[in-house]
């Protein structure tokens, strides 16, 4: 099960696929003393993730800032 | 089938468009997002403005309280018709007033606006004859004059109703039946249908094959097996539905069956009567679990299609959308989806939902009313 810090559902939010991109971004953010202006929703898959950011931008309640990483074990990006 | 449509200066609608319509159609959106008053601007292009559904519908909402301290004090706040008006104010003369129906070239939408007319006596038949005056026309004519309602489409106008002394008028038309409305409209309000509106939809289909459609339509909830209005015992004016169900023999009440069911009956009641027509629902999932609404849903999709009927309704419920967007999947050509909203600029907008986009809003429990 996810931690609640990779379901943030705030103004400003950064999508990932699954737990451990979520707990790598946090990782990176903590190394470089990065300021807590976002939080982290793994959303489970990369398709999912592209799911919810179509969602969010229609939403009624649409956050204000929204960030997606998908894909970050494969460089290949040529099959997207 | 409307496939949009239009409301100008409507209730809280400055310019609302509501594209790629379905036969079946879901509106969500906040409270004074102007769900209700959507189905309002539906019900009164149907009814082609009749005076009789604008009463209906301003007396709904209770702005008809001033017509009784007119009586005393007459022009307190003038006609309660303005109410359906944006801003509550009737138009000038020559002003635009409401539009209501489909975008142009798709369909002829119906436009109400203030007239005034001139009452000329004529001696010789001894009757008293209106003349249509001119806006530009009007000023020195003074207590001459009589403000009249009109409604205008294709070219055509029709005088609705005066507007002078408006609460005497309002009296006599709310008991007065319209003859020129040709297309079938049943209303499912959010407390359910006045029973005995209820008991004459079932009388008129009573003998027919619907009658098995609107029992097949309970059974989503309770094995019931048949039904039928008899006298009421308390008053003699009243009838009420009994039923009889796998379990009891005896004859119930189908109010003792509970909201959802007494829910359920309305909606597939009026369905079944609006055969070639529209049905409206304000907030669908009055009473009904959420379990048995996608059930209700593909009843009304089936419904709609064999009888020809457009379904605009209304809901707040999650599980109402979660059941109309399963049923809708399996109909993938019968459905629309909008959310009511202010946008920034401060006018309420409707914002479609594809199929798809809804899906991914349904599956990823991201918020869509």
């Amino acid at each position: 099960m996810a931690d609640d810090f990779c379901k943030h559902e705030g103004d400003a939010v950064l999508l990932v696929e699954g737990t451990n991109d979520c707990h790598v971004v946090l990782a990176l953010c903590a190394k470089n003393s990065l300021a807590e202006t976002f939080g982290i929703y793994e959303c489970g898959s990369d398709v999912l993730a592209i799911r919810r950011l179509n969602a969010l931008i229609a939403s009624s309640k649409p956050p204000l800032t929204i960030g997606l990483v998908i894909d970050a074990d494969d460089p290949d990006l040529g099959g997207r | 089938m409307l496939t949009t449509f239009e409301v100008y200066g409507f209730r809280l609608f400055g310019h609302l468009v509501l594209p790629q319509l379905g036969r079946v159609n879901l509106l969500v959106g906040r409270n004074n997002s102007g769900k209700s008053a959507f189905l309002e601007a539906m019900e009164i292009y149907t009814n082609k403005a009749s005076a009789r559904s604008l009463l209906s519908l301003i007396s709904a909402r209770q702005e008809t309280w001033e017509a009784k301290a007119q009586v005393e004090f007459r022009h307190l706040y003038g006609n309660p018709i303005r109410h359906v008006f944006r801003g509550h104010k009737l138009p000038k003369l020559g002003e635009a007033g409401i539009q209501l129906g489909p975008t142009l070239g798709e369909g002829a939408p119906i436009r109400i606006f203030v007239a005034a007319y001139k009452m000329l006596y004529d001696p010789e038949l001894q009757i008293v004859r209106r003349e249509r005056v001119k806006p530009d026309d009007v000023e020195g004519l003074g207590g001459e004059i009589d403000l009249s309602l009109m409604v205008e489409e294709n070219g055509r106008e029709r005088r609705i109703m005066s507007l002078e002394r408006g609460s005497e008028l309002m009296r006599r038309h709310s008991v007065s039946q319209d003859l020129d409305v040709t297309c079938p409209i049943q209303v499912v309000p959010t407390r359910n249908m006045e029973v005995d509106k209820t008991a004459a939809l079932w009388d008129a289909i009573g003998l027919t094959e619907l009658r098995q459609e609107v029992i097949s339509g309970l059974r989503l909830i309770e094995p019931i097996n048949d039904l039928q209005f008899v006298q009421s015992t308390v008053s003699s004016r009243e009838r009420l539905p009994l039923v009889t169900t796998d379990k009891s023999k005896e004859p119930l009440p189908l109010r003792s069956m509970g909201d959802g069911t007494n829910r359920l009956f309305n909606i597939v009641l009026a369905l079944a009567s609006a055969s070639d027509g529209v049905l409206l629902v304000d907030e669908f999932e009055n009473g009904l679990h959420w379990s048995v609404q996608k059930e209700v849903w593909r009843t009304v999709f089936r419904l709609a299609s064999r009888l020809n009927v457009q379904v605009f309704a209304t809901t707040h419920s999650r599980d109402c959308v979660q059941g109309f967007g399963e049923a809708w999947k399996e109909n993938e050509e019968l459905g629309a989806f909008f959310r009511l909203q202010v946008a920034d600029h401060g006018e309420v907008e409707a914002r479609p939902y594809q199929l798809e986009l809804l899906a991914d809003s349904l599956e990823t429990g991201v918020e869509y009313r």
